[in-house]
């Protein structure tokens, strides 16, 4: 027989009849034999039997009217756009009919989907940078290869990422660069050079989400990328730092 | 049981006929055709209203809601793309759009807190009618009360299903989570009424 722990997050959706035959019979099984679950379900159901009783104040059909005048000129482009209070990019968020976790997870999960290889987005630098920053790879998680020859790319790219780095390093060593903890391995696998393009690439199978960079002074925004490298950094100069 | 099913089948029906109303509207509003936003308006406005009144507690903020909500499907309306249903899509926009106005509203408190010379100050009780100050003592001023007593999250999956009478799984698509997330949020807000209008409901 379940567990209360294991109903509890059930008992409310049985209530509501939202709950599978299956799942509905083993919520059921429990009841029988536990007091204190069922006291739970009927509460549930009081709860919600107020709630069904509950209306907010009504809203007059003139005030309708006056709010539907105002959308329709705010439409038609009369008088002056409406200043919102709330983030314009709400719009944007179109549901996706497909159940997932949860948004965050979806949006982690999309640069591990595999299809057609997308553009990679140009990394700008900005051209006041004194010297080049340093970007360090922290807590690199070897990941399981996916493609045959994938390899060939991460090698290429891994000899052609250690020559910039050698290079690009060099000034960067001739001033304090902040030591990584102790406990975490590091491994620097780009360096951003002060005008020229940012050349980041993995050394073997880096998952972007276990990236993390830090560079004081410098906000860096990873974009683009797949479960195998990282596509692109942005560097953009912390406001804080002028 | 048979009679049951037909009623389901008959409101199943209603609904997608609903559903496909709204998605020709939503066309015509794309081409621009202003009398489809006033039927969309007409259409779905008590439910936003709704929506946002049980987030915002208030009859005038909640319009406000409803107001921005329909001009970011205005300004939005050309990168809708028929994913999900308008009302699905509408009422996401109204529940995000009221939990950022609370946000605003609560910067508003603060800022009014530090400088006196706020030129519109915010709602008080005090600005309150005496039909609506009268109202307060009653059980819908108490559940409004303890609505906004219990965690935004919470409050936002109990009000989609249990006052706007939508299904866990719209609820989960409009808050983009999963069903299980749904049956937890609603579970424990409804709990955590249960502790805040202990007096109400014995």
């Amino acid at each position: 027989m379940a567990t209360c722990d294991e109903v509890k997050p059930m008992l409310g959706a049985l209530a509501d009849k939202e709950l599978s035959p299956l799942e509905a019979d083993a919520v059921a099984i429990h009841l029988e034999q536990c007091s204190r679950c069922r006291q739970i379900v009927r509460e549930q159901q009081r709860v919600q039997h107020v709630l069904d009783s509950f209306q907010p104040p009504p809203v007059a059909e003139g005030r309708w009217d006056q709010l539907g005048k105002r959308l329709r000129a705010e439409f038609e482009g009369k008088g002056t756009p409406a200043k919102l209070k709330t983030r314009t990019r709400i719009a944007s968020l179109e549901p996706t009919p497909m159940s997932v976790p949860s948004l965050r997870a979806e949006e982690m999960a999309a640069p591990f989907q595999r299809g057609p290889e997308p553009p990679r987005p140009m990394v700008r630098v900005p051209s006041t940078t004194a010297r080049p920053p340093a970007v360090r790879v922290m807590k690199v998680r070897p990941v399981r290869r996916r493609d045959g020859f994938a390899w060939v790319a991460h090698v290429v790219g891994a000899v052609a990422a250690t020559i910039i780095i050698a290079i690009a390093m060099v000034p960067a060593y001739l001033s304090p660069v902040p030591a990584a903890p102790p406990s975490a391995p590091v491994t620097t696998v780009a360096t951003v050079a002060p005008t020229g393009p940012i050349a980041l690439a993995g050394p073997e199978d880096v998952s972007i989400l276990d990236v993390e960079m830090t560079v004081p002074g410098y906000n860096l925004i990873v974009s683009g990328g797949d479960a195998d490298d990282v596509a692109a950094v942005l560097v953009v100069p912390s406001k804080g730092d002028g | 049981m048979v009679g049951g099913r037909r009623q389901g089948d008959a409101a199943d029906e209603a609904a997608e006929r609903e559903t496909r109303r709204d998605a020709a509207l939503v066309d015509h509003l794309k081409k621009g055709d202003a009398k489809a936003l006033d039927e969309l308006y007409r259409r779905h406005r008590e439910a936003a209203y709704g929506i946002a009144y049980r987030l915002v507690g208030s009859r005038e903020d909640a319009l406000e809601v409803v107001q921005e909500a329909f001009i970011h499907v205005m300004r939005g309306i050309q990168t809708f793309r028929g994913q999900s249903s308008f009302r699905t899509w509408l009422y996401r926009i109204v529940t995000h759009a009221a939990l950022d106005y609370r946000r605003w509203r609560a910067l508003r408190v603060v800022d009014s807190l530090d400088s006196d010379t706020s030129t519109e100050p915010v709602a008080q009780a005090s600005d309150r009618s005496p039909q609506e100050a009268a109202a307060d003592r009653d059980l819908g001023a108490a559940i409004d009360k303890a609505l906004s007593n219990i965690s935004e999250k919470n409050r936002a999956a109990l009000i989609l299903f249990a006052i706007e009478g939508m299904p866990y799984k719209e609820v989960a698509d409009v808050l983009g989570i999963s069903i299980g997330t749904v049956m937890s949020r609603i579970f424990n807000a409804r709990q955590r009424l249960r502790e805040l209008l202990a007096t109400e409901i014995g």
